[in-house]
């Protein structure tokens, strides 16, 4: 009765089992044994990709941070701009019209070139822009926003979290001198979890 | 018979290795289709850090928008192919050529020309060259960190000479080191096994005031001799102590500072041979060659009120060798600047300059002797380049030019343009024109080398040969066309194809001589050869293509391979020249992920045959194996089994001396352990 209800993946583990009676060497046995390890194991990846996590991160963030109260009315709109060419391979355009806190978020795609990034209250640059990034931070100066990129460097060299790649993970980093010359506030709890702090 | 078995039970391993792994992609099909992804809205910062990116995503280290040749060997590829060396984990990059000459040499080349002094691919390590100018080269046996600091090692084929300068004229290859705030806390590794007989590191890392890092590290290791054909141990085992030291130094965001240093010394066996006029000639004995050396980097990087961008960079490197053939103290010096600036946002403009000063004192042997045998000597270039976007993110065209003066070869104008072209995000073309040089090395322009001794039936004595200087060398030149295709054909699969096409000009060869006859104080016979440029052109065209395929979250294969040709015609001085580089390359990677703690890779690589003159190699078929087990976060246990196939083969045959006895060492099969544990 067992035998009927076996799964495609038990079955091709008995066909490589009779093939590897058949063969006498140990390598040919080596080979099947490891490729019926890699068929029988079971589901364990958790299925985000890296795009999606970051998306998650950023969607957090908005969550965590505080603007100045001129910058945000309450009920107001939280304005979330991207630079670059296809950042995230659009997974933050699902971000779009879903609510942080009583704030309603839209995401609107900004040009390098123009440069009209004032009024967003957070900032996605797509590391399609790593050669300029510092010319958008320095354009941007001290105004009430929250940079966010995935380029190398980021928050080291004065963007505000840097999502960072590590160990088959994604890890943040933060810049608390940029953030501060922002006026911007982030709860002490993030700070304790990211993975580095820049200006303590 | 022996071999018959080994090509017997090869096939049979291949075949069925193939057969496992299409049976298991089709069972795998659905699966990956079985789960649903998680609302993105409803994750936890703190579940966030802890999630696993499936691997599929995993970020392509960014090439889509690079108009070259480029590849990214990434820590996460070093470690999983149990690479103990810089050379072995040079394998991993589609174009690059490592043969294993014995335990401690290698031959590693990209679009031909490969031998021990293999001259045309530029090496650096965190900035710093180590091409040596002395031979022309990179002695492979000297240049290691721990592994396990690296963090990426870039791999340009074709020209890269406007950024890195000259003798980059095949290719260039970068390995990157993590920063100091990358590596915090302690690492142990140690292992061993039959070849690898023993190997230790130690890392540790630390925070200085607010923003500094800091991380100091020591490792040893220990490898055993190869084997003859005959199944001889030969006398070329290796040995290793080698330690250093990074620190970073974050002083606001616009500064950051670097200073790193290493300090080695490196013990190789020789086999060498006192290179007599007189009987007995050409008698092997065995010797122990040391090298010392030690490095100190200091870098500056800044950024300006306008968004600029500029690095500061010096270093001091020395190389003490102390070997039977020839002993050699090496200063260098080098201070380079680079500017990258944004006059508008369409352009993204580089410039720098560059200085280096080379002091080198030679002990002078029977075997080489340099006139003078000390030198200290200058060189110097600077280059501009800028990137114009004509299309809004679609269109890019890349020109710029390095000019470098040097003692050696006369100044060299080494310019470049480059086109891109991304229709869409998952596919990009590119093509490049460039034109790159190799600088003379001081061996060619100042030493002379006894190379061996040749009987023939005609003369008394043997004959001596002896390859001359020429101080009127010109610098090899390349001019190179290239084109390349990357595409994204969905998530899980993407392709690179590269064609290029070099056209070399006076290139560096040993040319014959007339034979000269000297009668006092002893009757002997010389026939020298002597470097030379070659008047002919020499024409190399090849192409390049890998492969990522993803079939699942937990199985991934890679592969790739490489076509490459010589056209040249007969040249009886330098018979050799077609055939040192084979035709055919190919590899083939496949990564199981188990489960989360149990990692399985496996490669196997095919090279097709060498049949130069003197540098007859067959074709051969390796197979390499690891399998990893990560108990907890941090400790990793592992077991890597090499060249499985054979009990041994030959990759590179040792023609650095002409008609002494064969050296030749073969690469013996191989099995080691290891534990890593970082905490």
């Amino acid at each position: 009765m067992d035998k009927i209800r076996l799964g495609p993946r038990a079955r091709f583990a008995r066909i490589l089992t009779s093939i590897a009676a058949e063969q006498g060497r140990w390598l040919t046995r080596a080979i099947l044994a490891l490729s019926l390890l890699g068929v029988c194991q079971p589901q364990w990846a958790d299925g985000l990709s890296e795009k999606q996590i970051k998306a998650a991160y950023l969607y957090n963030f908005a969550k965590f941070v505080e603007w100045p109260a001129d910058m945000l009315s309450p009920n107001a709109e939280i304005l979330l701009c991207i630079v670059g060419n296809n950042a995230l391979d659009g997974a933050l355009d699902g971000l779009n019209g879903r609510n942080v806190g009583e704030h309603p978020l839209r995401v609107e795609q900004k040009n390098y070139a123009d440069l009209s990034v004032a009024g967003c209250h957070l900032l996605y640059i797509g590391d399609s822009e790593q050669a300029h990034f510092l010319v958008i931070l320095t354009a941007l100066g001290n105004a009430p926003t929250l940079t966010l990129s995935d380029i190398d460097d980021f928050a080291e060299k004065g963007g505000g979290i840097g999502l960072l790649f590590r160990d088959n993970k994604v890890v943040f980093e933060v810049n608390l001198e940029s953030i501060r010359k922002a006026g911007l506030h982030l709860p002490s709890q993030l700070l304790n979890i990211a993975s580095y702090v820049y200006g303590r | 018979m022996q071999n018959d078995n080994n090509l017997k039970s090869a096939t049979n391993s291949l075949s069925l290795f193939l057969l496992g792994t299409l049976l298991a992609l089709t069972l795998a099909d659905g699966a990956a289709a079985e789960q649903a992804s998680p609302d993105i809205g409803d994750i936890s910062i703190n579940e966030l850090m802890q999630m696993e990116v499936s691997s599929a995503s995993r970020k392509s280290e960014s090439l889509s928008d690079t108009a070259a040749a480029a590849f990214i060997i990434s820590q996460d590829d070093i470690r999983r192919s149990g690479a103990t060396s810089i050379p072995e984990a040079l394998r991993l990059a589609p174009g690059i050529e490592v043969a294993q000459i014995n335990a401690n040499s290698w031959a590693i080349t990209s679009r031909g020309f490969n031998g021990r002094y293999a001259n045309k691919l530029l090496v650096l390590m965190d900035g710093r060259t180590v091409y040596t100018p002395l031979f022309s080269g990179v002695f492979w046996n000297l240049q290691d960190t721990l592994m396990e600091d690296i963090e990426r090692i870039e791999v340009i084929r074709g020209p890269g000479a406007v950024m890195w300068g000259a003798n980059a004229v095949n290719g260039v290859i970068n390995i990157i080191t993590k920063k100091a705030k990358d590596t915090q806390g302690d690492l142990f590794v140690a292992g061993g096994g039959n070849q690898e007989q023993g190997f230790a590191g130690y890392r540790h890392g630390g925070q200085i005031g607010n923003d500094g890092n800091y991380r100091v590290y020591a490792k040893t290791f220990e490898r055993e001799a190869f084997v003859t054909p005959s199944g001889q141990r030969q006398h070329d085992d290796w040995r290793s102590v080698q330690g250093g030291f990074r620190v970073d130094d974050r002083i606001s965001s616009n500064h950051r500072f670097t200073v790193q240093g290493d300090v080695y010394r490196k013990k190789v066996g020789n086999t060498v041979q006192p290179l007599t006029i007189s009987a007995p000639f050409n008698t092997a004995f065995n010797v122990d060659d040391q090298a010392d050396g030690a490095n100190l980097i200091s870098r500056w990087a800044g950024s300006l009120s306008d968004g600029s961008e500029f690095v500061l960079q010096g270093y001091y490197d020395r190389v003490d060798f102390t070997a039977q053939a020839l002993s050699d103290s090496q200063d260098m010096f080098d201070i380079d600047f680079q500017h990258r600036l944004h006059p508008d946002p369409s352009h993204d403009l580089m410039w720098g300059v560059n200085y280096r000063f080379i002091h080198s004192t030679t002990v002078n042997s029977s075997a080489i002797a340099f006139t003078p045998n000390s030198l200290g000597y200058h060189q110097g270039g600077a280059f501009v380049q800028d990137d114009i976007t004509l299309i809004d993110h679609t269109l890019r065209l890349t020109l710029g030019s390095k000019i470098e003066e040097s003692h050696f070869g006369h100044t060299q104008v080494q310019p470049n343009a480059r086109l891109l072209w991304t229709p869409n995000s998952t596919h990009s073309v590119w093509a490049s024109v460039s034109r790159a040089s190799r600088i003379p090395s001081r061996g060619e322009a100042q030493s002379s080398i006894a190379l061996g001794t040749a009987n023939t039936a005609l003369l008394p004595v043997p004959i001596q040969i002896m390859a001359l200087p020429n101080p009127n060398l010109k610098a090899e030149k390349v001019f190179s066309a290239e084109i390349g295709y990357r595409t994204q054909w969905s998530e899980r699969f993407s392709t690179d194809v590269t064609a290029f096409s070099n056209h070399y000009t006076d290139l560096i060869l040993l040319s014959r001589g007339d034979l000269s006859i000297q009668t006092a104080p002893t009757f002997s016979v010389t026939q020298p050869l002597m470097w030379t440029n070659l008047t002919r052109e020499i024409t190399t065209r090849g192409i390049e293509v890998s492969a990522d395929w993803n079939v699942l979250d937990w199985m991934r294969f890679t592969g790739n391979y490489s076509h490459l040709k010589i056209e040249k015609p007969y040249d009886p001085n330098n018979p050799d020249l077609a055939g040192l580089s084979p035709r055919h390359r190919g590899m083939l990677r496949w990564q199981v992920d188990v489960n989360a703690q149990t990692h399985l890779d496996m490669t196997m690589r095919h090279v097709g045959r060498l049949n130069a003159v003197n540098q007859s190699v067959p074709a051969y078929t390796t197979f390499d194996a690891r399998l990893a087990y990560e108990p907890i976060a941090g400790m990793e246990w592992s077991l890597v089994a090499q060249n499985i196939f054979a009990p041994r083969h030959l990759e590179f045959r040792d023609s650095a001396a002409v008609s002494l006895t064969d050296f030749t060492t073969e690469v013996p099969r191989s099995i080691y352990g290891k534990f890593s544990w970082s905490f």
